[in-house]
């Protein structure tokens, strides 16, 4: 994340010269208050779910705990259920994420790097059927699942997790591929690397970043799901987001709070090592017109 | 991760760069034919493009047309596997019958239903709107690092899988949650409880909407031109001026994006409401997953995932007439 160059010209351009005192001391004390309304709207649930993770004693008003305590987390560590839901997510993402891989990468290139008829017909409509309400999708699957029996499998499973993946495993990478400059690849070509040589040596090792992020949001994407997932998979697949669902509302929130905690790291681990060419991506290639 | 801004995201880090790359020759004169371009259009291997397509056309294509048979009331087929499970079926020849669909909305609650759930993403579209332009603005006009940093934790949540958000804000906004912790030791009891409420529902829609939108607002206002912005400060425009009459204009196009991505994401968000909202009036997304699961009515939830998709389509004109509109200041 960029943080404000701050530059003095715009500084001193923007200082009003004759606002009186009490005027200017009204707007600073309401954008401070904003600002602090805005910090503890977006900071302090997630400060909050931490603490209960921790809690022993927590007594209504309190704001903080009597007592701090890790039994949750011997208890939720050592729940089979639990650890069963962590090894079915463990298992099945990361499935999801080569299939995604070996169905959309190959796209990527070729729509990063060819111009084909029905080339924006592909993108679009990818585009278009990923902006459908995810849940009525959900929903309109189910028919077909039940007629192919899918409903309650580990298929069923993989295949709706790997619709919310296509959209970042085909747009990603092919920006990728396509902002390899031809006149590296020509060089290449003139060097005398054959076609295979220059996909392997040119072209991947420059859309490897595009690539690494796209699999990490893929694997967030099919880590996190949770409304397909619970719709086709249960009661026989219960991942780990699908255990909230029913933690949430049969567990002592602490217990819950610690499920909540765990299930977070993968995500937080995850987008802090791509941050920067996520972040970077958004800032550069995002041109909307 | 936020499911529901998934399309967004893609938006965001593609862009426009694989469309309207052109990588013909003919942008060339006079340069020898590449070998490696197979004349751009790729041969065979620009098959391999139409993969990912194909299968969301298989397992999401044909399930909405047998989704769509299904509401009109054809129960056979390949529909008849979920319809020997389901029960109150109304059974239609032909065309198909409407009947399953008149008696969604003849019935009050589901019209209960429908106008809050239009409630709810209206609502979140605007504050998501709202807030992340003029964070994102002021950022730009009046840098400081106060700003720098609510702009950076307002992604935060990009971080945080839905179902961990929605855990969160329920307790936190709950009856004995943080903020009515709050209101009780400042003898105003009960008065902060979001949580089994609509406005709970908004609440938790906003703060998991709010990364794209930020991001999105961000690379919009980056776009702007020192030169039109500094035209208007050299003639003594004041920040809020120049924000309202020179950027915001500018900004029309992604606007619309936050605004409709932050409506079909919350318009098809199911987890959000279900841990956060009431019992009554039911988001649309609960009610879908409710009438199959629980009530075993796998053609009236047919009927209310359509009402979805023609609330989406709505919002989907809102963002072509948006988006074409022509840009002012430019």
């Amino acid at each position: 994340m960029s943080v404000a160059s701050a530059p003095l010209r715009e500084e001193a351009a923007f200082r009003p010269a004759t606002r009186p005192v009490i005027l200017v001391v009204a707007a600073r004390s309401i954008q401070a208050v904003l600002f602090l309304a805005a910090v503890f709207f977006i900071t302090v649930p997630l400060a909050w779910l931490v603490l209960l993770a921790f809690a022993g004693n927590f007594n209504f008003p309190s704001l903080v705990p009597t007592s701090f305590t890790v039994q949750w987390w011997h208890t939720v560590l050592s729940s089979p259920g639990l650890l069963h839901s962590v090894v079915l997510s463990v298992t099945i993402t990361p499935v999801v994420v080569a299939l995604s891989a070996v169905l959309c990468l190959p796209a990527a290139y070729a729509l990063g790097r060819f111009n084909f008829l029905g080339k924006r017909v592909v993108l679009l409509s990818i585009f278009s059927i990923n902006a459908f309400p995810r849940i009525s999708l959900y929903i309109a699957m189910i028919p077909m699942l039940f007629a192919l029996n899918l409903m309650g499998t580990v298929v069923g499973v993989v295949i709706v997790q790997l619709i919310g993946t296509i959209l970042f495993m085909t747009w990603i990478p092919a920006t990728g591929f396509a902002a390899i400059p031809d006149a590296l690849v020509d060089a290449a070509h003139d060097a005398g690397a054959s076609k295979f040589q220059v996909f392997w040596r040119v072209m991947l090792p420059l859309a490897r970043p595009s690539i690494a992020v796209a699999a990490v949001l893929s694997f967030l994407a099919a880590f996190d799901e949770a409304q397909g997932t619970f719709l086709v998979g249960a009661p026989n697949y219960l991942t780990m987001p699908v255990r909230m669902y029913s933690l949430v509302l049969d567990y002592p929130v602490q217990f819950a709070a610690v499920f909540a905690v765990v299930l977070s790291i993968p995500s937080v681990v995850l987008m802090l090592l791509v941050r920067k060419h996520l972040f970077a991506g958004t800032g550069s290639a995002m041109q909307l017109r | 991760m936020a499911l529901s801004s998934g399309p967004l995201s893609a938006e965001l880090t593609a862009g426009v760069a694989v469309t309207d790359r052109d990588p013909s020759p003919a942008r060339r004169p006079g340069k020898r034919r590449r070998a490696s371009d197979e004349g751009t259009r790729g041969g065979l291997t620009s098959l391999l493009g139409f993969l990912p397509l194909a299968f969301l056309l298989v397992f999401g294509g044909i399930p909405i047309v047998l989704s769509l048979l299904l509401m009109l009331g054809h129960l056979g087929g390949p529909n008849s596997a979920v319809s020997s499970l389901g029960q109150d079926e109304i059974p239609g020849r032909g065309i198909g019958t409407l009947g399953a669909i008149t008696q969604l909305f003849e019935n009050h609650a589901y019209l209960q239903d429908i106008s809050a759930t239009a409630i709810v993403f209206v609502v979140t579209s605007a504050v998501v709107l709202v807030f992340a332009t003029t964070l994102t603005l002021w950022h730009r006009l009046r840098p400081s690092r106060a700003i720098a940093t609510l702009q950076f934790l307002a992604v935060i949540p990009l971080f945080i899988p839905v179902v961990i958000a929605s855990f969160s804000l329920w307790t936190f906004w709950g009856s004995r949650g943080f903020t009515n912790s709050l209101a009780q030791l400042a003898g105003i009891s009960n008065a902060l409880i979001f949580s089994g409420k609509l406005q709970g529902v908004v609440l938790a829609e906003v703060w998991v909407s709010l990364p794209f939108a930020v991001l999105l607002m961000r690379a919009g206002v980056a776009s702007l031109t020192d030169s039109s912005l500094d035209a208007a400060r050299d003639a003594g425009a004041r920040p809020l001026t120049v924000a309202w009459r020179i950027a915001l204009p500018q900004l029309r196009k992604e606007a619309t994006i936050v605004f409709c991505f932050t409506a079909v994401g919350v318009l098809g968000s199911f987890t959000v409401p279900y841990i956060i909202g009431p019992s009554s009036p039911l988001m649309l997304g609960v009610d879908a997953v409710n009438t199959f699961s629980s009530y075993n009515q796998p053609q009236q939830a047919a009927v209310i995932g359509f009402t979805i998709f023609v609330l989406a389509a709505l919002i989907g004109c809102l963002y072509a007439l948006g988006s074409r509109r022509r840009r002012v200041g430019r």
